[in-house]
């Protein structure tokens, strides 16, 4: 599970690639948590080259939404494959956390908020 | 009918080789993608509760898992030695919590049930025995 950082003038891209499972969420928990701490900019996670997540890796990012709700800052993912998709509908976490297909969706939403 | 049986033990770290073991498994049966993908799903959540919350002492404990193709129907049987607990009785989450009441206790069982026909659960020789068959369409 790899992560990279992308700054735009509003917003902050996370790219993150691999797997979001247990072996693997907490890492992501440990790198995303300071960024989301330190930053004052929304955040997008692009989950374009996400193979596979699980109910840890759903906590992880719930851990970031937190944060960002304490903030007053905004959360959202995107490109989300179909596994992945299903994984978040079945669990509800569609109804809590915006998803976009395209990044510029994504960071659209992000700037109206 | 095929079958592969294999011996984990519990140690986190362990969830990769569960997925490389569904991955080479849908190879050689030729099971669709999503069917792997949920069957690691299914058996990451089951195997990470049995790890963390399993067992009272600090020794290696290993787990049993069994994979079966027959008739259409993929099976998968976890047995450990575990404490026992029976994963059909956990409640069921509530997922329509809005973001700040958002608990993830649950959340594993949840996925089982929606990703699996059916699930049996057995109690044996102080094992806990768990089998989720899934029919391939």
């Amino acid at each position: 599970m790899t992560i990279t950082t992308e700054k735009t003038a509003e917003s902050l891209i996370i790219h993150v690639e691999g797997r979001l499972d247990a072996s693997t969420a907490g890492d992501f928990e440990k790198e995303m948590f300071p960024l989301a701490q330190e930053s004052e900019q929304n955040i997008l996670i692009d989950f374009g080259k996400l193979d596979y997540i699980s109910s840890a890796g759903l906590r992880s990012v719930l851990v970031i939404a937190k944060e960002q709700k304490r903030k007053g800052s905004a959360l959202a993912l995107c490109c989300l494959n179909q596994t992945i998709m299903e994984v978040f509908r079945i669990s509800g976490f569609d109804t809590i956390i915006s998803i976009f297909p395209t990044v510029d969706e994504g960071l659209n939403y992000l700037k109206s908020n | 009918m095929k079958e592969k049986t294999i011996s984990i033990v519990n140690q986190i770290e362990q969830i990769e080789e569960l997925a490389r073991v569904l991955e080479t498994l849908s190879d050689e049966w030729s099971l669709p993608t999503d069917l792997m993908l949920s069957m690691n799903l299914v058996l990451e959540e089951l195997i990470s509760n049995i790890i963390f919350y399993g067992y009272e002492d600090k020794s290696e404990h290993k787990i049993i898992i069994r994979f079966l193709l027959e008739g259409g129907i993929f099976q998968m049987q976890i047995e450990d030695d575990a404490v026992e607990f029976n994963p059909l009785q956990a409640a069921e989450p509530d997922i329509d919590e809005p973001i700040e009441k958002r608990k993830i206790g649950g959340l594993g069982i949840h996925f089982v049930r929606k990703l699996t026909d059916k699930v049996i659960y057995e109690r044996t020789d102080n094992k806990n025995i768990l089998t989720l068959t899934k029919s391939i369409m």
